[in-house]
């Protein structure tokens, strides 16, 4: 089809009288440029390009004016006469090199002149084989530690912080702007990212103010360019198959541990020795399964296929860029195949739209207008989603088969402890749709007629949200059979639910949100000075559509005045001074507004005259930088109007008359005490910075180190007495602080081996984080208090191994739970002779990883190019428990890790030392607590991604008239290397009760015309 | 390539549905040899799960038969190497024997196995009749065993001219129901229910020709109590008391006093003839049998009339009263056993009832071995209703569970239908009546929950 079009395409220029040109296309050194564009100025097509030699030729109409571009390269334009039949061109490399750019809040800057801390992501590193952006951030982007929770369709994105959690009481997550707009970035389409920034440092996040406390990340998308249309194309799919399968115990040993676990406890066994070896043989199904629910019920791999088309081009007076890209990923639950009318398999597809145009109405007035959204589709079973999960999780081989003999769905219990084939198969499906539209008008108008340098910049948004659920669901009959046949052999059926007929609902939601936003930007060069300075206002609101309960009816707002004032000298020294000065719905008048400043300063050492003479070679760029600044933070979560009271009739009332209940009246209390002096929570920022490049360029890279103090986290207050009279009403005031530190970075290193193009990089982040206020209630042990550590930080008792017997329980500190050799021991910490909740203390680290690091290798060789990049945290510990590691914690509920086999303490095998204790059924308040018995280490370290590419030669893809058509194959985590085995350790789960994270091989290809 | 990629798609095809587990059914392959090694265990009661080994049996078991001490067992499944069946009752012929039949029923390979089968005599629970369907729904329905069901029996009693037959309410539709063991029927006595409100409990004349069922009804005029004959094959009921309120009516065995409890407040009436109006008078009170009005359903003399026994059903304790043969009237009802609601073991006040039904006395000739006085060698039964088990009082008053609660599994639940073993296995679901056969020493007890006679005996 696509062949088609470039003969039609090509075939309209050939009407009037034409006529051949050809030529040699050179660079300044007369060597030939292979791949160069060569196209009639502002006519429709695709244009030819110069093969090996930098040879070319092309049918044009005489008189047309040819345009010769390459990239890196400043494009030529020849107007060619009629004898002109020969045309050869010398191209001049480009003064800007594109690498060279950053873009900031405030727009492109030349990166030599930044002094914030500021990453730019190289979009390719981006381009994973995944449906949300977010999981393409850990590990390639210095300064993002990230992390994916979840790998079910529809819900496989990542949660993100920049810099790590350096609050507790607001909001933590980054600002996300797309276009300079509030946007989401999960849905959208990474291939119509043009640049991807993160702004990490006051200075840098200053310019939004109050948002920005959590840092930025910046996307712009993709705007045409003036020149032929470049039509880009890409068709990938996927296998997909999951990073780790828990693996359970089968039913067999399943029984005799149940046995085991009560018979060691002084309970009575539930199996006879004739029940185990029914279970073992399996000669009777229905009654002794052994059903392997997971390897029955999961798909071994599942598809997902992706695929975008993009069309961008333009002239002098206007220039588009259009693109339209589909998603599908394919869950991995089996179906009925008797349910031929509807999916009840997850399932989630997207369609993304986006147009960008740009038009130059005036010679320095430019409207960009731009409409992007997209359209996504979730399919689930019917009552699905997490309970699925859990349910293959808790379900035990042993309890029930998954069809009885006669066709009668069995269950366990009801709800979600039903038959996961039941929740799987035969309750319908769900369907979760979104419709999201953004438009955005921009204006931009140089004002140079007033003084030179100055612009102003006006742009307008506006985007609605629609989420819609659509259900059709029905709950089948279910049964369960009894203990033990009746005397004919015969099973006998008890009902355990009635059945529920296929029903319909539906519900929506959504919002919209609406953005003005105004700036007035100067920039100019006087001599070796360098100026610049804007000033920006900001308004927007958000609106709920449908929810009309309590404050959410109140669209929320937010309005601010930002500027910046910039100076540089030479390329050399570099001084920025930033302001912020915002105001929030969620304070009181007199409370709302607050200014916030930032200062920044960059010394380039490269530059100074001593150096460049003796060193320039290999000293290329040294900058030192340094800021400092405050930011504010006023995201309280769900707590709207803090300043406001809220009162409620109250349990307690008086009774009029004392005569029955007839006169009573409901007293009114508080349901919300009033902060009216509650305000802006504040971050102090510090950042010291290195930017570097070596030897040519050769080697470049970036160090920050960061200090981050925030103040005021709005937080309950705990220390209050009793005589204020607040009952259970607690109070919140800004008395909170947290101090978080880290480094960050990034370098990397390209070197040419003979043919070969090598280039080795890595990042790291790495923040540590502790509280250093808080209001606790009053302790004897210090260590019982948050302050002086870390936010999240575990705690729990410290484990020292196992009872031995039960002299080593009488000589050991008492233990209120009457422990039994072979449970745990814990420290007395206090030493004051009893274990109790003065001897929990601070255990290991936090459940979200303090260090995220990443590195990669890649190559290219002739046409083929080679990627690995290994991605990995660390710092990262939480205590295991739910019914998967503590056995019949829930009675039979909860099916066992084949890791518990084998490695717990036993009356003939008592080991001290042993990996889990004493086996009890039904729960047990001594081991199953929180302990660094049960601590594990999460650091992992993954092989995310190995690529193989190859692009196909110019020759042959001159001969279907594409540019550049390149084969790949991509797989992702591959391996992972981890001390936890049981359970993806990236999830951040402590009973693994969650779809786990995919591992995938793609094959795709790109064409590009 | 794209082709390639979506077959690999399709590849995954048989990836993408359920595979049900049916376990494949063959019969045995006849052109190989069938080879039976031996059977585990060699010993064993009623409902006892054997294993046979061997080779080549085929996976069917309708085309299996297996023969233990002269019984047919049930064959539940078979994987071709092993057979697993049910002992049946009264296997105690003491061989094996395991006929394969071929695919078309015609051929067949049998084997008697030397090793000898040793059965086991044990007192279990078993089922007497009853029919409910595979949704575990029963309908009220006469006729023969194959057919008859029961929706809520109660209380239940044998003929004591006949050990054949046993008399029972139907609750739901307050109808009296006659069983014959022998003949394997159940019939319904009362054409219409004229007047019956909720009858209950039965009493016996002397001669047992005369029957006195209770009517629990709410008016002062309306009735109390009927009569039954003999002579009428207990088919005419006779109106022959007014009253309200009365729960239960029992008889003194010796010289077959008429008693009944009038509910609202528990007090215990002896109804004197009227020979003018051809009824009984209600009277006054002669005992006053608990301090609240309460729910008396199930009271009895003692087989030699010394004292009688009665469950509170309510208030979930056994009285205990001597009687004074001379004043024809209870002295002194105190509790006996029981206090508040509960399950359990033990002697005297102690929670072990939760709405004790029907009570029975049975001899047991211990006590008379070890010299008791002739009315302490009985004890006195109890069908426990939501206890799910039969409770057992002895006369010194220690409470035990004498049936029922087995089978203990992961669910925890103790009610349920299961044959077997007295305690490990069996269960019950909310028995209420509960009666005894002296001559075959069968207990038979009214299963409500489970809509079915249940037994215990000897198999």
């Amino acid at each position: 089809m696509i062949l088609f079009l470039t003969g039609s395409l090509s075939g309209v220029s050939a009407q009037e009288q034409s006529m051949k040109v050809r030529g040699r296309v050179v660079d300044s050194k007369n060597m030939p440029l292979v791949g160069a564009s060569v196209y009639v100025k502002d006519v429709a097509g695709l244009g030819v390009t110069t093969d090996i030699n930098g040879d070319y030729m092309i049918d044009i109409t005489p008189y047309s004016t040819l345009v010769f571009s390459y990239v890196g390269y400043d494009s030529s334009e020849v107007l060619v006469k009629e004898n002109m039949t020969t045309v050869n061109v010398k191209l001049k490399e480009s003064a800007e090199s594109i690498e060279d750019v950053v873009v900031t809040g405030t727009g492109v800057q030349k990166k030599v002149t930044v002094t914030g801390a500021i990453s730019t992501v190289d979009v390719e590193d981006l381009k994973v084989p995944t449906s949300s952006l977010s999981n393409a951030l850990a590990g390639v982007v210095p300064g993002i530690i990230a992390r994916q929770t979840s790998g079910q369709p529809g819900q496989n994105i990542s949660e993100f912080w920049i810099r790590g959690i350096s609050t507790f009481g607001a909001g933590s997550s980054a600002l996300i702007l797309v276009d300079g707009f509030e946007r989401d970035l999960n849905s959208l389409n990474v291939e119509d990212i043009e640049s991807f920034s993160v702004l990490k440092d006051a200075s840098a996040t200053a310019i939004y103010g109050s948002r920005g406390a959590n840092g930025v990340v910046l996307i712009t998308t993709k705007r045409g360019k003036p020149g032929k249309v470049n039509i880009n194309v890409k068709v990938e799919s996927s296998y997909n198959t999951r990073t780790y399968t828990p693996e359970f115990v089968d039913g067999f040993t399943y029984a005799s541990m149940m046995n085991e676990a009560r018979e060691t406890r002084s309970q009575q066994r539930i199996f006879t020795d004739n029940e185990l070896f029914l279970f073992k043989s399996g000669l009777d199904p229905y009654l002794y399964p052994n059903v392997d629910w997971m390897g029955k019920l999961l798909k071994n791999g599942a598809m997902s296929y992706r695929a975008n088309l993009d069309i961008s081009g333009g002239g002098n007076t206007a220039r588009y860029f259009v693109s339209a890209s589909y998603v599908n990923d394919d869950g991995m639950y089996r179906t009925d195949e008797a349910l031929k009318d509807y999916d009840t398999n997850a399932n989630y597809q997207r369609w993304n739209y986006r147009m960008n145009v740009d038009i130059d109405v005036t010679k320095t007035t430019l409207v960009s207008i731009g409409v992007s959204g997209w359209l996504s589709k979730q399919n689930e079973p019917g009552f699905g989603g997490g309970d699925i999960w859990n349910s293959l999780i808790g379900s035990n081989p042993i309890s029930i088969p998954m069809v009885y003999e006669d066709g009668r769905m069995p269950a366990y219990g009801t709800g979600n402890r039903t038959n996961p084939y039941v929740l799987i198969t035969q309750t319908g499906y769900m369907e979760n749709w979104q419709n999201v539209i953004q438009t955005n008008v921009t204006l931009n108008q140089k004002l140079d007629f007033i003084t030179q340098g100055l612009n102003f910049n006006g742009r307008f948004g506006f985007d609605t949200y629609n989420y819609n659920y659509r259900g059709h669901r029905q709950w089948p009959e279910q049964w369960r059979a009894e203990r033990m046949r009746d005397t004919n052999g015969e099973i006998v059926y008890n009902k355990i639910s009635d059945e529920a007929l296929m029903f319909q609902e539906a519900s929506g939601s959504g919002n919209r949100k609406e953005f003005v936003e105004a700036t007035l930007s100067y920039d100019r060069t006087f001599g070796d000075h360098h100026v610049g300075a804007i000033l920006r206002y900001t308004q927007d609101q958000t609106t709920n559509t449908t929810d009309a309960s309590g404050y959410n009816w109140l669209p929320r707002k937010h309005q601010g005045l930002a500027g910046r004032v910039t100076y540089g000298w030479r390329s050399r020294y570099f001084f920025d001074f930033n302001f912020g000065y915002n105001g929030s719905e969620n304070f009181a008048p007199g409370h709302q507004f607050g200014f916030f400043p930032a200062y920044s300063v960059a010394w380039n050492i490269a530059e100074e005259p001593f150096i460049k003479k003796s060193m320039s070679s290999w000293f290329n760029m040294f900058k030192v930088r340094y800021s400092y600044g405050k930011v504010g933070n006023d995201d309280l979560g769900s707590y709207r109007f803090p300043y406001l009271e809220q009162f409620m009739t109250g349990t307690t009332g008086f009774n009029y008359g004392d005569y029955y209940n007839d006169y009573r009246v409901d007293g009114l209390r508080y349901s919300t005490l009033s902060s009216p002096e509650v305000t802006w929570e504040i971050a102090t920022k510090h950042d010291l910075g290195l930017d570097f490049a070596l030897w040519g360029n050769r080697i470049t890279g970036t160090v920050d180190y960061f200090h981050e103090q925030r103040d005021g986290i709005y937080m309950s207050r705990q220390n209050i007495p009793a005589i204020i009279g607040l009952w259970d009403r607690i109070p919140y005031s800004n008395v909170g602080s947290v101090l978080s530190k880290g480094v960050d970075g990034n370098a990397a290193l390209t070197q040419q081996l003979g043919q070969v193009n090598l280039t080795v990089r890595g990042n790291f982040t790495y923040s540590r984080n502790k509280h250093l206020k808080g209001d606790p209630l009053r302790s004897n042990y210090p260590y019982t208090y948050w302050e002086g550590y870390r936010v999240n930080q575990n705690r729990g008792y410290i484990a020292q191994g196992l009872f031995k017997d039960y002299d080593d329980i009488r000589n050991s500190p008492q233990q209120s739970w009457n422990p039994m050799p072979g449970d745990i021991k814990y420290k007395d910490i206090n030493a004051d002779g009893v274990i109790d909740g003065n001897d929990q203390v601070p255990v290991g680290t936090t459940s979200v990883p303090g260090l995220i690091y990443g590195f990669g290798i890649s190559a290219i060789w002739k046409g083929f190019d080679f990627n690995v990049h290994f991605q990995g945290a660390g710092k990262s510990s939480l205590f295991i428990n739910g019914s998967s590691v503590y056995p019949f914690i829930d009675g039979d509920w909860g099916n066992i890790l084949s890791d518990v086999d084998g490695n717990y303490w036993t009356l003939d095998n008592p080991n001290p030392n042993a990996k889990y204790p004493r086996l009890s059924y039904g729960g047990n308040a001594n081991n199953y607590q929180a302990s660094s018995f049960w601590l594990r280490d999460m650091s992992y370290l993954r092989l995310k991604t190995l690529e193989i590419g190859y692009t196909l030669p110019k020759k042959i893809t001159r001969l279907i008239h594409m540019e550049n058509v390149r084969f790949y194959l991509v797989g992702q985590n591959l391996l992972t290397f981890s001390d936890f085995k049981l359970w993806d350790p990236e999830m951040g789960s402590s009973n693994g009760q969650q779809y786990p994270l995919t591992k995938s091989v793609t094959i795709g290809v790109t064409i590009k015309l | 390539m794209l082709a390639l990629l979506c077959s690999m798609g399709l590849g995954g095809c048989d990836d993408a549905h359920v595979e049900l587990d049916v376990p494949p059914s063959y019969a045995s392959d006849p052109n190989s040899k069938v080879s039976f090694t031996s059977f585990t265990p060699t010993e064993g009661g009623v409902r006892t799960t054997m294993f046979i080994y061997g080779d080549n049996f085929g996976t069917d078991p309708d085309l299996i038969d297996v023969k233990i001490g002269g019984q047919t067992a049930k064959v539940i499944r078979a994987n071709n190497k092993e057979i697993y069946c049910i002992v049946p009752a009264r296997a105690d012929q003491g061989y094996v024997e395991v006929t394969i039949w071929d695919a078309a029923h015609e051929n067949s390979v049998s084997h008697s196995f030397d090793q000898r089968f040793t059965y086991i005599y044990n007192t279990v629970v078993g089922t007497l009749c009853g029919v409910v369907d595979s949704e575990g729904n029963a309908a009220y329905k006469d006729g023969t065993f194959e057919e008859a069901g029961f929706t809520q029996p109660g209380l239940i009693y044998t003929d004591p001219k006949d050990p054949n037959v046993l008399y029972m309410f139907e609750q739901s539709a307050s109808q009296l129901r006659r069983i014959n063991v022998a003949n394997e029927t159940v019939e319904s006595l009362i054409a219409t229910a004229s007047g019956w409100n909720q009858v209950n409990s039965i009493a016996w004349s002397v001669t047992a020709d005369t029957m006195f069922v209770n009517n629990n009804q709410s008016n002062d005029d309306g009735p109390a109590m009927f009569l039954l004959k003999r002579e009428e094959d207990f088919k005419v009921a006779h109106l022959i008391m007014r009253g309200k309120d009365c729960n239960c009516v029992f008889t003194d065995p010796v010289e077959g006093t008429l008693f009944c409890v009038i509910g609202t407040n528990a007090k215990l009436h002896r109804p004197e003839w009227n020979e003018s109006t051809q009824m009984y008078d209600l009277g006054e009170y002669v005992a006053s049998i608990a301090a609240t009005g309460q729910w008396f359903q199930s009271i009895s003399f003692v087989p030699t009339g010394d004292y009688m026994m009665g469950t509170s059903r309510q208030n979930n304790y056994v009285f205990k009263a001597t009687y004074d043969r001379e004043g024809k009237r209870p002295t002194n009802p105190l509790p006996f056993v029981g206090s508040g609601a509960g399950y359990g073991e033990g002697v005297g006040l102690g929670n072990f009832f939760n709405g004790p039904r029907q009570g029975v006395f049975v001899y047991n000739e211990d006590y008379a071995a070890s010299g008791a006085a002739p009315q302490d060698c009985y004890d006195y039964y109890i069908a426990g209703s939501a206890n799910h088990c039969i409770h057992k009082v002895t006369p010194t008053g220690a409470v035990s569970t004498y049936a029922g609660r087995g089978s203990v599994s992961t669910t925890g639940n103790v009610d349920g239908y299961i044959d077997g073993d007295l305690r490990q296995v069996a269960q019950f679901s909310w028995p209420e009546g509960i009666t005894y056969c002296e001559s075959t020493q069968t207990f038979y007890i009214s299963d409500a929950g489970n809509h079915r006679i249940r037994t215990i005996t000897v198999q």
